[in-house]
Order: structure tokens, then sequence, then C-alpha cells
């Protein structure tokens, strides 16, 4: 492990989430109609008469949003501030924003994760076996189709998805979460989650599937020109085990690390995909927030998804040299 | 002339020319459209006339009717020129942004190279649509140059980095070493020989930036976060799905068509962009 390497790659991480801690200030500070201003009117220590000592912490907050204040200083208590887990509160909801985040994040992290895993094992498989067909009328047909479906924004994906199996057939709700019923480990509730979440999910994995499969397929025709692949092959080793050996493996490693890219793209896709489905995601607090000017849990919303993005990315590199033994860390 | 050369090279190739004949027509309804289709202003107001279907004899009506009884086609007509003119700049500013940050990294090195890449790293780590949309919704700015400005603040990254790690290898190889020893200078090796070199790779990363452009565009207006312009397509979805397009009321023609004629116009940029790819990588050449 080249340790050189390990520090400055984490010091990376460190420095992009305090620049855009700092830009969420910025912006808040600075935009045209002055969110600080509006945001430090409407939290008032009435709607949270009940618990004061969430308003000893917000004050900690407001303070470092009063404008004329020496900038460098606010931005650094600011900062101060977030990494300490206090973003304010929700102007509408009158709840921290850190707790309304949380109640939201884990419907989003559903939604990403899962269709991010099952996009990748489909699209990569398909495109291996797209690959072998290359030059024939079936891969061009294919690619061709796929091409235009990874054009296609995913809103579109999501209206057409929730008219016909939602409205159409009738296979599948078109709103909401789960069952207004009590939460837990309980079957009825897990069934009733997944069955809420197969839309949303079915929505992401179609979109980021038709990427998947071109890259894969890509990678695997410039593989199989290679001379170990012949070797493979002239050695009389089963069909099997060269493509999954010696062909998959090579091509789906570089893979990886656009993975996590993907899964940063998925979370503004997921923006719409909740929207259209009224899922009761981080993406739809998002939007509602915007429109209703909430622009704690706005700025809230933008800090937690960068940072969850930083340490995805973090762990891709950390791990990338377990999983490919070329590539040394730090090379 | 060499414009006709590259334009018959891009003609050579199927898919190419079907997205350039595509992206043509996109282009002249953009500027032709609006002089020649009556504004969707023109209303009628009546009962059986909101939300109609298409009405094959009468070509202005052919994609039918919105909410208030104006026309679908013309409302997509007269949407067409803005989002064109925001795209197109969008993907213009990211691009000479991704190239200017790439090639000053390249060349330059040293600390300059360390800083622009941590700004590159920084701009990559963050998730570009959830920043756009913050900014936005703060910015509450339609105006051409300010959307396009909004839509490129993080996606010159990835080019960015690209050009730099392209110019690293250009730099150090015999033909652009030969040129210091004549004394021409970093500007003739950077506009005469790399840039030219990289002119295909940069063609097609700027149809990217616009497809991404028009995806995050007509999604702000989709999800109605910035000052509403009733003419564009994200707007006109929006519309629709707050009439209930989708759970069968008469606004389900008034959802097909901007939908249809957004998918067309990126696949027609996919399909361009494919077809540079085919002309220019060797290895996917059919024929030359």
């Amino acid at each position: 492990m080249n340790w050189k390497w390990l520090i400055k790659r984490i010091a990376l991480a460190v420095a992009t989430l305090i620049v855009i801690i700092i830009i969420t200030w910025a912006l808040l500070e600075y935009s045209p109609n002055s969110p600080a201003n509006y945001v430090e009117q409407l939290i008032s220590p009435q709607n949270f008469a009940t618990n004061p000592q969430i308003y000893v912490t917000l004050e900690n907050y407001l303070n470092t949003l009063k404008p004329h204040g020496n900038p460098f200083f606010q931005s650094m208590s600011f900062l101060w501030n977030v990494l300490h887990g206090n973003m304010g509160a929700s102007i509408i909801y009158s709840v921290p924003t850190t707790q309304l985040i949380a109640q939201y994040l884990p419907w989003t992290l559903l939604v990403v994760l899962t269709s991010n895993v099952i996009s990748f094992l489909l699209g990569t498989r398909f495109g291996q076996k797209l690959a072998y067909w290359r030059g024939n009328s079936k891969d061009s047909f294919f690619t061709l189709l796929l091409a235009i479906m990874r054009a296609v924004p995913v809103y579109i994906y999501g209206a057409v998805l929730l008219f016909v199996l939602g409205y159409v057939l009738k296979v599948f709700p078109v709103t909401g979460g789960a069952y207004i019923g009590k939460p837990g480990f309980n079957p009825i509730f897990i069934g009733s989650v997944l069955y809420y979440a197969f839309l949303p999910i079915l929505t992401l994995t179609l979109v980021n599937f038709a990427g998947w499969v071109l890259q894969m397929r890509a990678n695997t025709i410039s593989v199989l020109g290679e001379d170990f692949v012949n070797y493979a092959e002239v050695r009389g080793l089963r069909r099997s085990i060269v493509e999954k050996k010696y062909i998959g493996r090579n091509s789906i490693l570089p893979l990886y690390t656009s993975l996590i890219i993907t899964i940063a793209f998925s979370f503004g896709g997921v923006v719409f995909i909740e929207q259209t489905f009224s899922y009761p995601g981080i993406g739809s607090l998002l939007v509602s927030s915007i429109s209703n000017n909430d622009y704690p849990v706005e700025m809230g919303i933008l800090i937690i998804i960068t940072a969850a993005v930083i340490v995805g990315n973090l762990i891709a590199d950390l791990t990338y040299s377990f999983l490919d033994p070329r590539v040394k860390v730090g090379e | 002339m060499k414009f006709m050369d590259y334009f018959r090279l891009i003609w050579g190739n199927r898919k190419a020319r079907v997205g350039v004949i595509i992206l043509m027509f996109f282009v002249l309804m953009g500027i032709v459209g609006p002089l020649v289709v009556p504004p969707p202003t023109k209303t009628i107001i009546s009962r059986t006339f909101i939300l109609h279907p298409p009405i094959l004899s009468n070509p202005y009506y052919w994609f039918g009717t919105n909410a208030v009884g104006g026309s679908t086609l013309a409302q997509i007509v007269y949407g067409t020129p803005s989002i064109l003119q925001v795209v197109f700049l969008a993907g213009l500013i990211t691009t000479a942004v991704g190239i200017l940050v790439g090639i000053t990294a390249g060349f330059v090195g040293g600390t300059t190279d360390l800083l622009l890449m941590g700004a590159t790293d920084v701009a990559l780590n963050i998730p570009s649509l959830v920043l756009t949309l913050v900014v936005a919704s703060l910015i509450k700015n339609a105006d051409p140059l300010t959307l396009a400005g909004i839509l490129s603040l993080t996606s010159w990254a990835g080019l960015a980095r690209a050009v730099r790690s392209q110019v690293l290898s250009l730099r150090s190889q015999p033909h652009i070493e030969i040129l210091k020893i004549l004394g021409l200078g970093r500007a003739y090796a950077i506009f005469r020989e790399v840039i030219p070199s990289l002119g295909s790779y940069i063609a097609i990363h700027y149809i990217f930036n616009v497809e991404g452009a028009v995806y995050a565009l007509v999604g702000l207006y989709y999800l109605g976060i910035i000052p509403y312009n009733p003419n564009n397509w994200g707007s006109m979805i929006n519309v629709a799905l707050s009439d209930g397009a989708l759970f069968g009321t008469k606004a389900i023609w008034f959802f097909v068509f901007p939908t249809l004629i957004i998918t067309i116009f990126m696949s027609s940029l996919i399909l361009l962009s494919y077809g540079i790819d085919e002309i220019s990588n060797p290895r996917l050449r059919v024929r030359v």
C-alpha cells in the first residue's frame, strides 16, 4: 500500500467536501434573492419552543448566515456547524434538516443502489453477449436500439412506465413508498416497500442498462483481439472458461470505476423518478423544498448527496487495486 | 473546401447522415418555424376543442391542441429556438472550458496542473444535476446565456481530464518535440498540432455535452422550478402530467408529442456522435 497516495486521495476527498460546503454557504449568502435573510426571518423561536435544545443549535447555524459579517469567519463557522451535523432547520416542517434528510434518504438509497446493481449485472452480461455477435445484423440492431434507449431522458421512461404498468395494466402502485402501516422488519412491510419501489427501480435500471451494455460491448471487443485470448482458445480451454475468466474479467474491470460515476449520475435522475412516482425519497424532498424556498433543506440535500458520492468514489478507488492486480495503488 | 471534405465524410456514414438530417430539421424548425407557423396564442375556446386529439385534415392541428385550444404543433415549434440556443451555447461553454483547462494543465504542468486537476476532481465529485437544480432555482433567471452557464457548471470536468491526458501523451511525441526545436513555440504546437488531432474527440464531446444540456434543461422545466416558459417541451410535459395525462384524461396527446420530439432530438444527437466515432476511430471504421 502506497501511503503517500492514500493520504493524497483522502485529502482530496476531504477538500472536495469542504469546497462543496463553502459553495453552499456562498449560494445561501450571495444569491440574488438573499436566501440567508429569508431563512433568518422565517425560523422563529416559537416554532421550536417545545424543544429549546434544538433552537440553541439552530441559533449557531443562523449566526453563520448573518449578512455583512466577515466572509471568512462566517464561512468557516458554517463549515464547522455542518461538519458537526448542524444544517439548520426546515422552514416548512420546523424540523432539523438532518432529521428530515435521515427520514427520506433510505428510500432513495434503496432505489439508487438496487437499480445500479441490477443494471450493472444485467448490462455487462448482455454487453458481453453482444460483443460476440459483433458485425452481424443482430448486433447492429441492438446497438442502435440501445443507443436510442440511452438517449431517452429518465423522466420519459418514468412517465411511460407509470402509464403502462401503473395506469393501463394496474399492476403496480403509482404513488407513495409503502402502505401506511407500522414500519419495521415484518414481511408485510418489507414486501410492500419492494412492491412500491418496483417501478422507480425498473425506471432507473432501464436508463442505466443501455449505457452498461454499450460500454461492456466496446470493452469486450477490444479484449477479444488480445493475444492471450487467442492463446487460451488455441490451448483448447472450454469456451465458458475463456468467456468468463479470460474475456469477462478483463473487460468488466475497467467498468468498476465508472460504476461510481453512474451512481452519482443516478442521484440526479432519481429526482425526476421520485417526482414522477411521488416517491417519498430525497429527490422529491429536494423538489418540494426548492418550490417552497426551503433553503436549508435544499442545501442540506446538496451536501449530503455530494458527500455520498465522494465517499463512494473514495471506496471505489481504494478497492480497485484489490480487484485488479494489474493496478497497484498509486500508479 | 475543407468543410466540404468533413461534410462528405459525415455524409458517408449512415448513422451520422441520419443524425445530421434530423438535426438540420430541428435547426430549420428553430429558425424558419416561427416565421411560417402561426403562433400558438391563436386559440379557439370551445369545450370540444380543448386537448383535442390530432386532426389529420388540418396540418396546424396535426399534433392536437393544448388545454386552451392552441395548437400543440405551434407550441413545439415556438419552443425550439430557445431550447436550441441554450443547449448549443451550454455545449460550447462546457467544451471551451474543458479544452482550456485540459490543455493548460497538460502543457503548463507543475502547480497549475495540480490546482486545475484538483478543481476538476472537485467538479467531478459533485452530482451536476442536483447542483444545477439548486443553482437554477436560486438564480431564477431564464435568459439563454445564464441558463447555459448554469448547465455547464460542472460538466466541463470530464472533458478537461480527458484532454489533459491526451495532451500529456501527445506532448512527448516526436512530431511535437520537433516543433520545440524549430522554435515554433507553444501556441503553434497547441493550435496547429494538438487541437486538430483531438478534433473528432472534441466534436463527440461537444455533442455529448449538448445532449446532457438538453436532458438537464428539459428536466428543469419538467420539474417546473425555473421561470415558466409555456412553449418549452419540458413545461409542456409538466402541464400534461398535471392535467392527468397518465391517468386516462384527454391530455395524453399533449403528453405524447413533446415526448416524441425530445426523444427524436436526443436520438439524432446520439446517432451523430456514434457516426463521428465510427468515422474517426480506426477500430470501428467500416469504410474509408
